[in-house]
């Protein structure tokens, strides 16, 4: 596991946090069976031979103003004879949860929004991080969530996990080694439903593990080398999930392999054929959103599908495998409740008038700012502010790919990139676009981070238009009659921006570049400007049609090993936007290079075999060195050209909504707010 | 409305001798003087075809000018007498400058007019360097502040700091072209359509007819998204302009093409086509010539209604970013930056292009509706 | 007659045919295509597709063939199978997908229907019974105001004030407590206290074009020689107005049928993005950005469906009602 310098002032270790940070490991001793519910009432739980617990007054019989070991709703069901006892649902050793602030009461619902069907990162981050081993709050450790083993060999290349015995879908079917070998094999290694084996279950050669079923519930993964990132890899959201994702009593009767007739019935329900309803009922995006039959292991399961009208709701699952420190089941609250609205705006208002209870999404910007802090009182609500872990909140990366030869060349040219970061008056974008508040930065890690180096974050960042013409001047980028200058081989410096202006900073962006454009123009450097919606400007960056662009600087903080995009060619989504053919080169093997423009050049290539050095390190400590060199390149070539970071993201928590435990990294990897668990917040009603 | 010039005004319209000596043209107009609103909705088109002619002149400072010290400043009140001097009453067109404060949390930046900072505002002042119709370099504005660099913003100020009069001025040149354009386009298309339907009949008439149908029957707005999406990203916004004015002209000549042709199948048995037909006439000079004169009203009429839906549609198509996207500047992109919450709690002036709009709107459609009340003069 | 109703289901037959080769073609203009869209999904999970990837996904979804192929197989299925085809992003039937929000859909738009000539009839009469008053330009007025204000800026309007009068947005058909609650008066109030914007908002449109159509109409026959004799013979002006001139002015009611349908649901696209109603215009937005034609295409195919037939059932009641026009149609 990755550790942070000590001395790195996270933020997050405020007062209030202690606790959370406190049991890395669940100590096995906590959780005992003597958390056994005596008798057939479950609102009498005994407490007997378990000091740990204060259940006193339920063994006294009080009851009454207790919340007991399970949820008033669940207790109904078992009087009722649906369900069986809460000792029954509960695994032999049940996860125990540390309240952030205070132990909680039942009840209550979580509003928050989703802009619709597609809008599935907001689902992920709330309610669907449960992998094998689990990130601490403050993400510098992993704890042992649904394995209840995970060992490595010495060289890291073999794995054997245990999955926590007695742990039940939500249907109440046990989830054994069964339901691994059939997520391995017949989902995630099955072509038709799978395209492109997920990069967490290949071997440093490129070639998937191996899995070997040893008992119900102890499975090895084996890998060709060492794989020491295996075990980071199984803490975070969807790559942890891979082996768990798939129940399989439940999704074998729309297999083929397992349902000779699942290709016929698929036809006959109106599907395309037996891939297309597997895949709609139990694959990839929306599956767990849309498909109310599909056993889970989450804290809440599906009860009203999202697609189908303007709300979605969610349930507590019945036989979620975690307890507070009172061994009362978990999650506090009964239904978390999507809001399903297209228009940002409309949530917004939503927002404001105090109809959400937790939401850190689609408007916690700079622009939304103001009118979420001026309402905090009438939506009885406060804005809590987020750790920002995006370097910068525009970076700009020039094609180094680039079709054609000339503006290549150009792109490739350090001087050139330079020059026009000097061109940039920092100081006037914070002003107009950031409300004044902010820093000036590079594509590089940020103070907080481990990786921080001061130089690398702020070098060329001082606006001095005489030194950038200057530079492009001594870099033989000639000044023509009109203004514009053009490189040696004729070719003008003339070139266009392609921004997604409806990401969440889209319009900041889309003005940024404007400002930029005179400032450019100063140079002798001429932008025009293409605003497109996401969807086009994708479609335009993966067809390497592109000159330039803007995007947040990721791998700011949290992730800077994992989303490495700005450092070098290669990290997720398609690698880095300044060389995406560079970074499809490393991450697919080679298997696109036909299309590739050009070999990548030298400092690249070094990058990937540091990188490659990085990811088969086991010792953390060397591997940190390795990164570290991979950086000193990425400050030495100035890959792409920072702008500013202005004020951090933030949070609207409702004032019932209790033990969100203050401030957070705001981070897709990291995945705000889960690490929060939301399992143990609770509504109160006082 | 050219029809201004002539002396027409002198004669008293009801006289029955003036009434029967007068021209066509002549009799519509006194019918439409009296549509009031239509009259008045007139002069405020008039005012806006000088805006889109003399753009750069008429806004105070240029398409790009930005200034970081106010943004989203509210408008200032533009003033004659300075009482705050101290020494008395002091006359001159200004406005007063701003003091600004800004909430550590928040970060909202509030601003207030501050008495002691005396901006003096003239008429023609040197301002940005600019090309009047593309060809006359000058750099004279109707209105400024006397020296260009100090604040003056009558309507206020963008949330990137940016004068919304300036830029209404600007918009109000891309969005009512994008209508008036558009509109001809489809007037052409759908008047040589319509007419041919009409005049010949038959199985030209069938067809015809069949091509309508079917443009009236595919939903407008799928039809716009699904043409703008197609658009090539890399387009840049003049030439995108120009399409989507193209692309709204398309969808929009089907109803003009079936009035004409009602028109047109209506006349075709009366007295003066067929003489005309007789005097060897050829078959366009029948009808454009002397068939489609005869309803010209109806077609002005027709056409100033047609103006606003192209308007809004350029809205609507901004608003859903298909249409015309920043940094172009036009009514659809100023509105969209305007319906946000921040604007209507605390930047209310941001409204005001949709006011612009509203009021166009109204008076194309007053204009329209006068012209169709007064095409037939021969009515009463 | 039966030969008239032939012709004209034929010619409607033809026309829709064309229609849906034309939105295939639209919808398949813009680059790239539903892959192109998942490719980038995938590689915001961290999962990069190689082209063998991106082949086999194209076959899966039958985006292999070529355009024409495409359209073939699509409408093939629609008319043996009345299939609508797959809908990608939501992974399921198209069918299973318009379903559910057809109902809210046409529901809307009724209501909103029967708003507009509500208010649309008696401005209408009113300001071509007194042409030219103040009163005329007043109604006139408000009834442009509708069309002339964009509609989403005026649904954000009316959200801000529900906000800050009301302490509540009316997004949506029905409220968190009552959403899940069965049918009674509270949740009839509920859904009132929601649908009032979106009738107001899409409605207020359509007002203004039917009051332009009912004034010129009833202008038209105000000026008609038996009018004229009438009040010559001392009629009494209500009842002059009653006896006829009133019925032909009711003639834009029916004849708009087929036209004001789907205009409310094409307004219902940009209002139903802003107020997140669960009708077809915002999953319309949607399948046409994330290029999830069947999906797009099948919509638009109802929408005109609806749009052809309300034509031919205005037809024929305008025949019904006004022996001219049958007379007309049969030349």
């Amino acid at each position: 596991m990755s550790t942070r310098n000590p001395q790195s002032d996270h933020p997050s270790q405020r007062p209030g946090d202690e606790r959370s940070r406190s049991v890395p490991w669940p100590d096995p001793s906590l959780s005992r069976r003597s958390l056994v519910v005596a008798g057939g009432t479950a609102l009498t739980a005994s407490a007997a031979g378990c000091g740990f617990f204060s259940t006193d007054s339920d063994a006294d019989g009080g009851g009454g103003g207790d919340k007991g070991p399970e949820a008033p709703m669940l207790a109904e069901r078992v009087e009722a004879g649906d369900l069986p006892p809460v000792e029954e649902r509960l695994p032999k050793e049940p996860i125990v949860i540390t309240a952030a602030e205070s132990i909680g009461v039942y009840g209550g619902t979580w509003n928050t929004a989703i802009t619709g069907a597609s809008d599935g990162p907001w689902l992920w981050r709330t309610i669907a991080y449960e992998p094998l081993l689990k990130r601490t709050r403050d993400w510098q450790e992993a704890e042992l969530n649904l394995a209840s083993a995970f060992e490595a060999n010495a060289d890291a290349s073999e794995f054997t996990i245990t999955l926590r015995e007695g742990v039940r879908w939500s249907d109440g079917e046990p989830l054994t080694t069964a339901d691994v070998e059939f997520a391995y094999n017949d989902v995630n290694l099955n072509a038709d439903i799978t395209q492109g084996v997920p990069p967490e279950l290949l071997g440093p050669d490129g070639e998937p593990g191996e899995l070997e079923i040893v008992d119900d519930y102890t499975f090895i993964f084996r890998f060709n080398g060492p794989k020491p990132l295996f075990e980071e890899d199984m803490s975070r959201g969807t790559a942890g999930q891979r082996f768990t994702f798939y129940p399989r009593h439940y999704l074998e009767q729309f297999h083929i392999d397992y349902n000779a007739a699942a290709d016929d019935e698929a036809v006959a329900e109106g599907y395309d054929g037996w891939v297309a309803r597997f895949t709609a009922l139990g694959n990839l995006w929306n599956f767990m959103w849309e498909n109310p039959d599909l056993p889970t292991l989450l804290a809440w399961v599906c009860k009203k599908p999202v697609s189908d009208a303007d709300h979605a709701m969610f349930e507590r699952n019945p036989y979620y495998y975690k307890v507070d420190e009172e061994g009362s089941q978990l999650p506090y609250i009964d239904e978390v409740r999507y809001n399903i609205v297209a228009d940002v705006e409309t949530m917004f208002a939503h927002a404001i008038n105090g109809d959400y209870d937790f939401h850190s999404r689609h408007f916690n910007d700079n622009a939304h700012r103001a009118d979420a802090i001026d309402n905090e009182a009438a939506g009885g609500y406060t804005v809590v502010e987020l750790e920002s872990t995006y370097s910068s909140d525009m970076n700009i990366a020039f094609n180094l790919n680039h079709a054609d030869p000339g503006l290549r060349e150009v792109f490739k040219d350090r001087q050139f990139r330079i020059a026009l970061s000097h061109a940039i008056d920092r100081q006037e974008l914070l002003d107009v676009l950031w409300s004044r508040v902010g820093e000036f930065s590079q594509p590089a890690p940020m103070p907080n981070s481990r990786f921080y180096d001061e130089e690398f974050a702020t070098q060329y960042t001082e606006f001095d238009p005489d030194a950038a013409n200057q530079i492009l001047d001594d870099a033989g980028y000639a000044l023509g009659a009109d203004g514009v200058r053009a490189a040696a081989d004729g070719t003008r410096l003339e070139f266009t921006v392609s921004i997604a202006d409806d990401s969440l900073l889209g319009t900041t962006w889309i003005d940024g570049m404007d400002m930029i454009k005179d400032m450019w123009a100063a140079v002798g450097v001429t932008l025009h400007i293409n605003g497109q919606p996401r969807e086009n400007w994708q479609a335009g960056i993966d067809e390497n049609e592109y000159d330039l662009t803007v995007w947040t600087g990721d791998g700011g903080d949290i992730d800077e090993t994992t989303s490495v995009m700005w450092y070098m060619a290669a990290g997720p989504s398609g690698g880095a936007h300044w060389a995406r053919q560079w970074s499809a080169h490393y991450t697919l093997r080679g298997a696109q290079d036909d299309e590739m423009v050009e070999p990548p050049i030298e400092a690249v290539a070094q990058q990937h075999d540091l990188y490659d050095q990085f990811l088969s390190e086991p010792d953390a400590a060397a591997r940190d060195e390795i990164f570290r060199q991979i950086l000193a390149i990425a400050k030495e070539e100035f890959w792409a050209i920072g702008t500013v970071r202005g004020p951090a993201p933030w949070a609207i928590v409702s004032d019932r909504l209790r033990n969100v435990g203050g401030s957070m990294p705001e981070n897709p990897t990291y995945g705000t707010p889960c690490p929060a668990k939301p399992e143990q917040w609770y509504i109160s009603e006082e | 409305m050219t029809l201004k010039a002539t002396d027409g005004a002198a004669v008293e319209p009801e006289a029955d001798g003036a009434r029967a000596t007068a021209s066509q043209r002549r009799l519509v107009w006194w019918a439409f003087k009296k549509h009031r609103l239509a009259l008045i909705s007139a002069w405020l088109l008039i005012a806006m075809l000088v805006v889109i002619l003399l753009t750069e002149f008429i806004a105070p400072f240029g398409s790009r000018h930005r200034d970081s010290a106010y943004t989203t400043a509210p408008p200032q009140v533009l003033k004659i007498v300075d009482t705050d001097g101290g020494d008395g009453w002091q006359w001159g067109l200004h406005v007063d400058g701003y003091v600004s404060e800004q909430d550590p949390r928040s970060l909202r930046i509030t601003y207030e007019a501050d008495p002691d900072d005396r901006v003096d505002v003239g008429f023609f002042v040197k301002g940005e360097e600019y090309e009047l119709f593309g060809l006359i370099p000058w750099d004279r504005h109707l209105i400024g502040p006397e020296d260009p660099d100090d604040p003056m913003y009558l309507l206020g100020t963008t949330t990137d700091g940016q004068d919304l009069f300036s830029q209404l001025v600007y918009a109000t040149r891309v969005s009512a072209s994008v209508g008036i354009i558009g509109v001809l386009l489809a007037f052409a298309l759908g008047i040589v359509l319509g007419a041919i339907s009409g005049y010949f009949g038959g199985w030209i008439d069938n067809v015809i007819q069949r091509l309508i149908e079917l443009f009236m029957a595919v939903p407008s707005i799928p039809l716009w998204l699904g043409l703008a999406a197609a658009l090539p990203a890399q387009m840049g916004p003049v030439t995108r302009y120009f399409i989507i004015t193209t692309i709204l002209a398309l969808v929009a000549w089907t109803g003009l093409a079936r009035e004409v042709r009602g028109r047109f199948l209506a006349m075709r048995g009366e007295e003066f086509v067929t003489s005309a037909m007789l005097d060897g006439s050829s078959h366009r000079r029948v009808m454009f010539r002397h068939m489609l004169p005869s309803f010209s009203s109806h077609i002005i009429a027709a056409l100033s209604l047609s103006i606003p839906s192209m308007i809004l549609a350029e809205t609507a198509l901004s608003w859903l970013g298909l249409g015309l996207r920043p940094p172009a500047v036009s009514w659809g992109v100023q509105l969209q930056d305007a319906s946000k919450w921040s604007v209507l709690s605390n930047a209310p002036w941001l409204l005001i292009p949709g006011l612009v709009v509203v009021i166009v709107v109204l008076a194309f459609n007053f204009v329209g509706d006068g012209m169709r009340d007064a095409a037939d003069p021969y009515k009463h | 007659m039966v030969k008239y109703l032939g012709r004209r289901a034929l010619y409607m037959a033809a026309t829709l045919l064309a229609i849906s080769l034309v939105v295939f073609v639209i919808i398949s203009l813009p680059p790239g295509d539903f892959v192109t869209a998942l490719r980038a999904k995938y590689s915001v999970m961290g999962q990069g597709l190689t082209e063998t990837d991106v082949q086999a996904l194209r076959v899966r979804y039958g985006l292999d063939g070529n355009l024409l192929q495409q359209y073939w197989s699509w409408i093939t299925q629609i008319i043996l199978h009345g299939d609508l085809g797959m809908s990608f992003e939501h992974s399921k039937p198209v069918a299973d997908v318009i379903g559910p929000r057809l109902g809210a859909t046409l529901g809307i738009s009724l209501i909103t229907l029967l708003m507009t000539w509500a208010l649309a009839f008696p401005i209408g009469v009113y300001s071509a019974v007194k042409q030219h008053s103040i009163g005329d330009y007043a109604v006139t007025t408000i009834g442009f105001l509708g069309l002339a204000v964009p509609n989403f800026l005026i649904a954000l309007i009316f959200i801000y004030f529900s906000v800050t009068w009301f302490g509540s947005v009316p997004s949506g058909l029905c409220s968190p407590e009552w959403c899940e609650a069965s049918w009674n008066l509270g949740k009839l109030l509920d859904l009132l206290g929601h649908l009032w914007v979106p009738m107001i908002v899409i409605g207020t449109a359509g007002v203004a074009g039917l009051v332009r159509i009912i004034r010129n109409n009833l202008l038209d026959e105000l000026r008609r020689p038996y009018v004229t004799a009438a009040r010559a013979r001392g009629v009494p002006e209500r009842r002059l107005l009653r006896r006829y001139p009133l019925r032909v002015a009711l003639n834009p009611f029916v004849s708009t049928i087929g036209w004001v349908l789907p205009l409310l649901l094409v307004g219902d696209i940009v209002v139903g993005q802003i107020l997140s109603l669960p009708t077809l215009g915002p999953i319309l937005l949607g399948a046409l950005k994330a290029q999830d034609m069947y999906l797009a295409g099948s919509i638009i195919m109802v929408l005109s469906v609806v749009t052809v037939l309300g034509t031919l059932i205005s037809d024929l009641l305008l025949g019904w009602l006004d022996p001219r026009i049958r007379l007309g149609h049969q030349r």
